[in-house]
């Protein structure tokens, strides 16, 4: 298997929920190609990367209530507008980037 | 979801391919989103899509995604207004070049496969062809009747079959064997005739022409090849081309229509 789901599996085996970024959708000019992954942790720490400082803040957000939820969400990234723009992260184009609790069924929140 | 992380590795580890399938968005009916799958080359099925015509659906697919191993997201119509957005993640086994005949084009192009890092087996039915000597660097050898060795090996679509037998009639028996298992490369050498030759016989057998279609026959890209050294490089190029889905014609490609007109045709021998 992927190094990137044995981490999944060490983690979650210990009981912690984690979130799965994946870019699973992507239009455009943009930093990553589609099935790019992120592992994000409650600590924040993580593992991975949806395209850096392009939308990847936002991606980060959505874990935090994931993990909180257990339920996934779909973030959408648009690089092509003007904030973007001001933030210097141009890229282009646009990308979903579906973001998903993994857990052992039956553990602790 | 450890059942799915680990239906993953033993898939891996019994040498077939898997895919995480995903639900990613739900339109309309039940939401479905955040539903998981493990499917396998093998037909093996780990967790539900929520869906069980989905699910079927998906199965279906599987087959083109891992030939074509592209990541991607797929739509589903489940029924009027409801759609879903299902996204496969696949999980391959590493390449593996199987060399069916030991000849002299064998030897360059086990040896060359080993420098591109693929897993190597040699098969041959005649232990002076088929030896250590011949290919010191083969991961495995297998002096065996060609088609028990190819009914006994795990096929899946990381695996890149060679035929460079001495005859058509072992490429016959071994074509057979694996023309309608999910493979990433099919490739047989020979003269536009023989491989026609081959071709028919499967076809008449009831082989479909979609199948047919697939083994890269004559074999290889047109680099002008003469040497057993020319024509391993010409038919791993092939290769390279196939697996990383580079743009380079193969000289089967010029054939295929023409050929697939005649078998249409029944005819004996293609106009060439």
């Amino acid at each position: 298997m992927s190094d990137f789901y044995k981490k999944v599996e060490d983690l979650i085996k210990e009981g912690e929920t984690v979130a799965v970024a994946t870019i699973v959708r992507a239009v455009g000019s943009v930093p990553r190609e589609v099935g790019a992954k992120m592992l994000i942790r409650r600590s924040g720490e993580f593992d991975g990367t949806v395209g850096g400082g392009c939308g990847e803040a936002e991606v980060f957000r959505s874990a935090v209530d994931v993990i909180e939820t257990r339920k996934p969400q779909m973030v959408h990234v648009d690089l092509t507008d003007e904030i973007a723009m001001r933030t210097e992260a141009v890229c282009g184009g646009h990308m979903d980037i579906f973001v998903e609790p993994w857990f052992v069924e039956g553990a602790e929140r | 979801m450890l059942a799915l992380t680990r239906a993953i590795s033993a898939a891996l580890d019994a040498r077939q391919a898997a895919a995480l399938t995903t639900v990613v968005a739900t339109k309309g009916g039940p939401e479905l989103t955040g539903a998981k799958m493990v499917v396998t080359s093998a037909g093996g099925r780990t967790g539900t899509l929520g869906d069980a015509r989905l699910d079927e659906q998906v199965l279906e697919d599987l087959r083109h995604v891992m030939e074509t191993r592209k990541v991607q997201t797929k739509s589903y119509e489940l029924g009027p207004g409801r759609d879903v957005e299902v996204f496969f993640e696949l999980f391959m086994p590493p390449p593996r070049l199987v060399v069916v005949g030991a000849g002299h084009i064998a030897v360059p192009l086990a040896a060359m496969g080993k420098l591109l890092d693929y897993e190597v087996v040699v098969i041959d039915d005649r232990a002076v062809f088929a030896n250590r000597q011949r290919f010191p660097t083969a991961d495995e050898i297998l002096v065996d009747d060609y088609e028990h060795a190819i009914t006994n090996m795990e096929l899946n679509p990381s695996t890149f079959i060679v035929l460079v037998t001495r005859g058509h009639r072992h490429d016959v028996l071994s074509l057979r064997k694996v023309i309608q298992k999910p493979l990433a490369y099919i490739g047989m050498i020979g003269s536009r005739r023989r491989v026609y030759a081959v071709l028919k016989l499967l076809k008449d057998e009831g082989v479909s022409l979609e199948h047919l279609a697939k083994v890269k026959a004559p074999i290889g890209i047109d680099i002008g090849a003469r040497t057993p050294a020319e024509i391993a490089i010409c038919i791993l190029a092939e290769i390279i081309n196939v697996w990383n889905g580079g743009r380079t014609a193969g000289i089967s490609d010029e054939a295929r229509p023409k050929f697939l007109r005649a078998l249409q045709k029944d005819e004996r021998e293609p106009e060439l």
